[in-house]
């Protein structure tokens, strides 16, 4: 089996699921992932979807683990998994592949992700004022400045994603 | 507004968690069983259907059973589910009147 390591980094997991999916469609399949290494393996082309999750505990969690049983009997695979990141796939030849069919549970998982960029922005925040005022590291401040500036961008996307969703909500379920 | 939780309206999607749970149901059961009533409209994608079931024993409308190892997690409507159910089914009846009153329509000639 061929197989192939694909280094990339992505602040966005919605382009990080279109991406596996453009692999998937050349016959790339994830197989695994470590921050920021994507491991993929060569098969026939577009057999399976991808979709990325962010759970509310970490993937050992008891409730984790339910929800990843419920998962495998809906014919969904656990890929991987990376923090409370989860890589899920599941074959093209079912139907279409979402984990969400309204704007309730899409607009709670969106709000769990914007979450998790708000911890990680304050904790570099804290990095970024700790080498201002003891400059032992003086080179690590750029890369906390550098994740902070990303950040402020990512994250104010993603706060008009779930605008738009919440706008959509107050008159409809789903589309 | 503050509402009671007897007043609200319920989702689609728990509307029809709780009337394919008059009889126990497994996760994948569930989501055929309302595909098959709606005749194809309404499709539970697995995230939101497993988010409605937790929020749904948490409220104690539905119940899991008792699980043997190896075999499939099952859910059931509770008496509170029910009654819940049936005042939702009340307050459709009175949206559907409601609609034909005023737009003129009976149920006949749509």
């Amino acid at each position: 089996m061929n197989s192939k390591t694909v280094y990339r980094f992505y602040a966005d997991y919605a382009k990080e699921e279109v991406w596996l999916n453009e692999m998937a469609n050349k016959g790339w399949y994830l197989q695994k992932f470590r921050l920021g290494r994507y491991v993929f393996v060569e098969g026939e082309p577009n057999m399976y979807t991808y979709r990325i999750e962010l759970l509310e505990n970490m993937p050992n969690h008891p409730k984790s683990q339910d929800y990843f049983e419920f998962l495998e009997e809906m014919d969904i695979e656990v890929v991987d998994t990376s923090f409370r990141w989860v890589f899920l796939r599941k074959r093209t030849s079912d139907e279409p592949f979402h984990l969400y069919s309204d704007f309730d549970s899409q607009i709670h998982h969106e709000h769990r992700i914007l979450k998790l960029y708000k911890v990680v922005f304050f904790i570099n925040i804290i990095a970024v004022l700790i080498n201002l005022f003891n400059p032992i590291t003086d080179t690590m401040i750029w890369f906390n400045l550098a994740i902070v500036t990303g950040l402020s961008f990512v994250m104010q996307r993603h706060e008009r994603k779930i605008q738009t969703l919440r706008g959509l909500r107050t008159i409809a379920e789903q589309d | 507004m503050a509402r009671t939780g007897q007043e609200t309206a319920l989702t689609e999607a728990v509307y029809y968690i709780l009337l394919s749970l008059q009889q126990p149901r497994h996760g994948y059961g569930i989501m055929q069983f309302v595909q098959e009533l709606s005749n194809d409209r309404v499709k539970l994608a697995a995230g939101t259907l497993y988010g409605a079931l937790s929020s749904l024993v948490d409220k104690g409308w539905i119940e899991a059973s008792d699980q043997e190892t190896g075999r499939k997690k099952e859910y059931i409507m509770t008496n509170q589910g029910r009654e819940r159910l049936l005042i939702e089914l009340n307050r459709l009846k009175e949206l559907v009147r409601h609609g034909q009153e005023t737009m003129g329509v009976s149920q006949d000639e749509q």
